[in-house]
């Protein structure tokens, strides 16, 4: 086998499919290359099959979903702008034009959220049905048992400001997640009753009341924090009220 | 908001669906591949489309979209590894059970024992073959994605599927194949 011979089937070795012109130039012209790759061929076939699992339904539709409820955020956040900027006149103007839009959004994303299953009208609304829609879709965190040590804890949390000492507990699982477009802290920790209790931090959500949630099958409390709010939420109502003191004793929010 | 503007809109945002529907399913299995867990796979995935829609603007060259994705991808999910360090991660108890089902639908044994080996496949020679089978690249586009050399990229490839194909004893009796210089002849 001479040289040419030997890096040829090399590279179409590493790339059945390679593009390279001198593979191919010479390829074309050598029976023996040729029948090589024959070979090689249904290797790689196999190979793209057992790559090419499944995938789970409605995939497309959650991350148009997702985008959807973004860009609403967006042209709320653009409303704001302008009328800070280009004054109350203009404001009006835009506000009517926007508010097709605006609609349109929402009434997209109710739909989707909708047909998802997800959202449970009556019960609770605004970011806590996506926080409900989250665990819900994320039922299996709540049975992770990963013993996430403190410093790894912290090392999450002061991307967001948060610094938990601790008195926190036992944390089953950690993870960023996405709520409203943006990334947040998801806890889930276990209260003295053994339980998987969710904890959340919203860092752009400053509420000043303490407001309680349910679907049917959890219960939440959003809590306004120094900057920011934590959003508790268990199955058992009566894991509520002491994870929140334990929260509140146990992170400190950093402004 | 000016009427040339709820067009621009409108067409951003059917230019980001054409984008979900031509690539998402790759970027997943991609995902699923790496990350060995199907709902951390389509978090990732979901995050990417978003950081895409994001910086739709910033993207000129339409033909440049899918490497965009990936590379997008590949950042969130090292993010990942640079914010939580699970405190034991033993490749055993790694949660592959959402390929229990897949396997189940596939009568191959082949597929299955290639996707068995695949699953024990370190990520250093899993990843650029991942990106070479479902992404298209060729090395050097791989290695300007996983910023290395174009020859490193051939060699773990060459591994891989050197690997892969001994656990096929048919194939592994057609060919016999030496990443130094012993290439049966055939």
């Amino acid at each position: 086998m001479d040289t040419i011979c030997l890096e040829t089937r090399r590279e179409l070795t590493a790339d059945p499919n390679c593009r390279n012109s001198e593979v191919l130039q010479h390829f074309s012209s050598c029976k023996k290359c040729s029948e090589y790759l024959r070979i090689l061929k249904p290797f790689d076939d196999k190979l793209k099959s057992a790559i090419n699992i499944d995938i789970p339904d409605g995939l497309e539709s959650r991350i148009i979903l997702a985008q959807r409820m973004a860009q609403t955020e967006e042209n709320i956040e653009g409303d704001n702008v302008i009328s800070i900027n280009q004054g109350i006149k203009k404001d009006k103007i835009s506000g009517k034009r926007d508010f097709r839009w605006m609609s349109l959004a929402a009434a997209l994303v109710l739909a989707v959220g909708l047909s998802l299953g997800m959202f449970k009208l009556g019960e609770s609304s605004g970011v806590e049905n996506e926080v409900l829609a989250h665990i819900d879709s994320h039922l299996y965190e709540l049975e992770a048992d990963e013993n996430i040590k403190l410093a790894s804890l912290n090392n999450l949390l002061q991307e967001y400001g948060l610094l938990a000492n601790e008195n926190i507990g036992y944390i089953r699982h950690v993870s960023n997640c996405p709520i409203d477009g943006k990334m947040i802290p998801h806890l889930v920790v276990t209260d003295d009753q053994g339980k998987a209790v969710t904890v959340m931090y919203l860092p752009w959500e400053d509420s000043t009341k303490r407001t309680s949630f349910k679907n049917d099958r959890f219960n939440g409390v959003l809590v306004g924090a120094q900057k920011g709010s934590f959003v508790i939420v268990s199955e058992d109502p009566n894991s509520l009220q002491p994870m929140e003191d334990r929260v509140m004793n146990a992170v400190e929010v950093q402004i | 908001m000016s009427a040339s503007g709820l067009d621009n809109n409108g067409d951003r945002t059917l230019k980001f669906e054409a984008m979900v529907n031509a690539y998402s399913k790759d970027l997943y299995r991609y995902g699923l591949w790496l990350t060995k867990d199907a709902q951390i796979s389509e978090d990732i995935v979901q995050e990417t489309f978003l950081r895409a829609w994001k910086a739709m603007d910033q993207l000129k060259d339409p033909k440049a979209v899918k490497s965009w994705l990936f590379t997008i991808y590949r950042r969130e999910n090292a993010r990942r590894f640079e914010k939580v360090r699970p405190d034991t991660s033993p490749i055993d108890d790694v949660n592959v059970d959402q390929f229990a089902q897949v396997e189940d639908s596939f009568a191959k044994t082949e597929v299955i024992a290639l996707r068995n080996s695949l699953k024990e496949l370190p990520a250093e020679y899993l990843d650029p073959l991942l990106l070479q089978v479902l992404g298209g690249y060729s090395c050097d586009e791989i290695g300007e994605i996983m910023d290395i050399k174009p020859g490193a990229v051939m060699t773990r490839v060459f591994r891989a599927r050197k690997k892969l194909r001994a656990i096929l004893e048919d194939d592994d009796s057609d060919i016999d194949i030496d990443e130094q210089d012993n290439i049966a002849e055939i």
